[in-house]
């Protein structure tokens, strides 16, 4: 069910270095910790074998959430900051022990070490929890079965927005036994500098506003590369690549602003304007690109067309049928959710209730009212359209959106050369000031080596 | 001549694009049931073998133009147009073609009708396509018949938007994998000639199709085209199914669209009596088979041609082809969308 609820919530989920979290044997994950309770939820869909997760117990209040919590096995830690909400960090010795338990039965556990999820632009230090767990299993316990641990990077592409991306990144598991073999004496505290070390390597972690307004700025102009946007329906840009996109230039960037910061300013401020004149537009870098030309217009206008009108008895029955559910969720995550963090959660956990009450009442009421055939063809249709509703809408929105857009240039042919000239130039600006780069290693290279995120910055001189 | 264009065999093959050669040699192997068939059934097949031959002679010089011009902006256009319209004439000629050419099919009961129907009795324990009579009511049938008359614009018409909207490489592989389905079922007509319940099992019916206009139409499409031959496997079912499965992989929103459609041309064609169950079993797992199978032939073609040193793919265009050391027919990898 979870499975199924992320799987619509979301776009895309992608998965990388599934292989590095062993099959069995004892196992700490450790991830980043950006979106509520949507977080370890993707862990558990992710990984093959049985997880068990840890919460703050403060979530356990919500009655709903308790029984869920209390159903799922989830160890609860009391937060010292939680004390006025019924905390009592003095019970952590037992979740502490419960802890060492599961990994004794050679269990996996899965920890958030931040203790809470948020949006800042870096990772916020690591409480020492999983690494005294860690360090208490490996030294008290005698390190049984060989604890390992595996570094998690969670990236989000809009977190707070139904049918986004999450890239879901393993790092490469860690083996407690020889890292206290290799530093001896090592205090919970140096351990957690290690792990948080190689959470961050898998990460995107920006050193303030400005830098990731301009890079995420930049990013869109060079994924254009200067071309036509891809036809409808394979337009999805892959989150992972996005990300590697991201961190290659931001990698790039960090350099060249250290090296040579006048240039990278002016181009800084020359990308800006760029985005600003383009929003100031209604259009995104990509469609500036968009060729406004007869034939590729009609064709199209004709399969588009086609498309949606075949597809909209279908859609419509698909909205209808979901329509008061649908409301009813969105209406919960509105009335729950006080910052963007909890935005999907609040989606996602409801929708596990109320989806399932709405097809109980509509297929028992299909399967009282109606005959037996027409009951059957019902409780087939109602998922299948569901989800057809679903991704016909994005497809309506995107073909609005994109003959808009063509009305809109066809209409300023003149700006559209311009700003598409503009775009270009700046492509090659940023072209060139990457191969100004010392290095510019093959992304497997990068990775392998120093665990860095890949440099992605095309060097015409390479 | 030019050296450049004195090909040798393996040459010859790295610009003949497999769509092309997979219809070469269906129009070569008509004209010889024909013509071996010729002798032993007398005149009645020398129209089929006039016309399988005029095919196979036109298909061969324009196979040979745009192979020749391979660069030409039109080849991309002209190559699914035509392959599609040559298919469309098979649609109706093979069938023909394959009850004319034996003896044993020339009068009713066909002995592959009733090879098909029992295989339909020992599938269900009963015959699917006299069960179904309770269902034949005068609207289910109207109903059905717009649905069956739907279905051949609907599905050359998404052949053609489908070719000319997908980007180069998604084009060519679907439809060398779609010109396989044709092909391969076309072997069926060939050789496994029947007529469909409609005719097989006139005599067991108890009630009479009835329906309105579209039932009309359906009827005298079916009598223009000289009647219903050539059943097994179906080409309703092979050909949706293709385009279904083809576009979930690739575009899943037209995929979906196409997915209840399949399953009305299945119940279509057997509330009119033009299909027996096993053929459209037949028809989906040749479908679902030439997916990865049109994909692997095609892959392969244009690897050779990338190490013959010609570009990946004809026509000029540029795309990116995928790695193809770890596929095959068994177990293709999902399908690249490229643009």
């Amino acid at each position: 069910m979870a499975r199924l609820a992320l799987h619509l919530f979301f776009r895309q989920i992608e998965v990388e270095g599934r292989e590095n979290v062993p099959d069995q044997g004892p196992l700490l994950l450790v991830s980043n910790h950006t979106n509520a309770l949507v977080d370890p939820l993707v862990l558990v869909i992710t990984v093959s074998r049985r997880l068990t997760v840890t919460a703050k117990n403060v979530l356990a209040k919500n009655p709903l959430l308790g029984l869920l919590m209390s159903c799922l096995g989830v160890v609860t830690f009391h937060r010292r900051e939680d004390a006025g909400k019924g905390a009592d960090p003095r019970q952590n010795i037992q979740s502490l022990q419960q802890c060492r338990q599961i990994l004794a039965s050679g269990g996996a556990l899965c920890i958030f070490p931040e203790g809470v999820s948020h949006s800042d632009l870096k990772l916020r230090p690591f409480h020492l929890g999983p690494a005294r767990i860690a360090l208490d299993f490996a030294r008290e316990e005698g390190d049984p079965g060989g604890l390992r641990i595996v570094p998690i990077g969670l990236l989000y592409s809009q977190k707070d927005r139904f049918r986004s991306a999450v890239w879901l990144r393993y790092g490469t598991p860690m083996d407690v036994g020889q890292w206290l073999a290799e530093h001896p004496g090592a205090t919970a505290a140096d351990f957690t500098k290690e792990i948080t070390g190689r959470v961050q390597a898998l990460i995107l972690h920006y050193e303030n506003r400005r830098e990731s307004l301009i890079l995420s700025c930049a990013a869109e102009i060079v994924a254009t590369r200067g071309r036509m946007p891809p036809p409808l329906g394979r337009d999805e840009r892959s989150v992972a690549e996005w990300f590697q996109l991201l961190s290659g230039l931001q990698s790039g960037y960090r350099t060249l602003l250290a090296n040579f910061p006048d240039d990278v300013n002016a181009l800084s401020t020359r990308m800006r304007q760029y985005r600003a004149e383009l929003k100031k537009r209604g259009l995104t870098a990509a469609e500036i690109f968009l060729p406004v030309h007869p034939g590729r217009a009609l064709l199209f206008l004709i399969r588009e067309l086609e498309l949606l009108l075949v597809g909209a008895p279908v859609a419509l029955f698909g909205a209808v049928n979901h329509f008061l559910p649908y409301q009813i969720v969105k209406w919960i995550a509105r009335a729950l959710s006080t910052d963007k963090d909890h935005w999907a959660s609040n989606i996602v956990y409801p929708s596990f209730l109320v989806f399932p009450i709405f097809y109980l009442l509509q297929l028992g009421a299909a399967w009282f009212f109606l005959p037996s055939f027409w009951a059957f063809l019902y409780t087939v249709a109602l998922p299948y359209t569901g989800y057809y509703a679903l991704i016909y809408g994005e497809r309506a929105g995107r073909a609005f959106r994109r003959t808009r857009t063509f009305l809109y240039l066809l209409r300023d042919r003149e700006g559209q050369t311009r700003l598409a000239a503009e775009g270009r130039a700046i492509l090659e600006q940023i072209q060139a000031l990457g191969s100004r780069l010392p290095v510019v290693a093959s992304p497997d290279e990068l990775d392998q080596s120093s665990g860095a995120p890949p440099n992605f910055v095309e060097n015409p001189a390479s | 001549m030019n050296q450049q264009h004195r090909y040798n065999a393996r040459q010859l093959l790295l610009h003949l694009h497999p769509s092309d050669r997979i219809v070469v040699v269906l129009l070569f192997l008509a004209v010889l049931l024909a013509a071996v068939r010729l002798p032993v059934v007398g005149e009645s097949l020398l129209s089929h073998l006039q016309l399988h031959a005029a095919l196979l002679a036109g298909f061969v010089g324009l196979v040979a133009g745009w192979t020749r011009w391979e660069r030409g902006r039109w080849v991309p256009i002209l190559r699914p147009a035509v392959t599609v319209a040559v298919i469309f004439i098979c649609y109706t000629s093979l069938g023909k073609l394959g009850v004319a050419a034996w003896p044993g099919g020339a009068e009713p009961p066909y002995r592959a009708d009733a090879i098909l129907s029992r295989w339909d009795s020992r599938l269900f324990g009963c015959d699917p396509t006299l069960w179904i009579q309770q269902f034949q009511t005068p609207g289910w049938v109207e109903f059905f018949s717009f649905i069956y008359a739907a279905f051949i614009p609907y599905i050359y018409i998404s052949m053609i938007l489908g070719c000319l909207g997908r980007p180069p490489l998604e084009r060519d592989q679907f439809l060398t994998g779609w010109v396989l389905t044709y092909a391969l079922s076309y072997l069926g007509y060939m050789l496994v000639p029947a007529h469909g319940p409609i005719i097989g099992r006139a005599a067991d019916y108890t009630v009479t199709l009835q329906g309105g206009f579209f039932y009309e139409i359906v009827q005298r499409g079916i009598q223009a085209i000289g009647g219903l031959q050539g059943v097994f496997p179906s080409l309703h079912a092979g050909g949706s199914v293709y385009l279904c499965l083809f576009d979930l992989q690739t575009n899943r929103l037209r995929g979906l669209t196409y997915l209840p459609m399949v399953l009305l041309i299945y119940a279509s064609t057997l509330m009119l009596r033009y299909h027996y169950v096993v053929d459209l079993i037949a028809g989906t797992m040749i479908a679902a088979g030439c997916i990865p199978l049109g994909r692997w032939v095609f892959l392969r073609w244009v690897r050779q041609r990338e190490a013959g040193g010609l570009p990946a793919l004809p026509g000029g265009e540029s795309d990116v082809v995928p790695d193809l050391s770890s596929d095959g027919p068994a177990g293709a990898a999902p399908l690249l969308s490229a643009d």
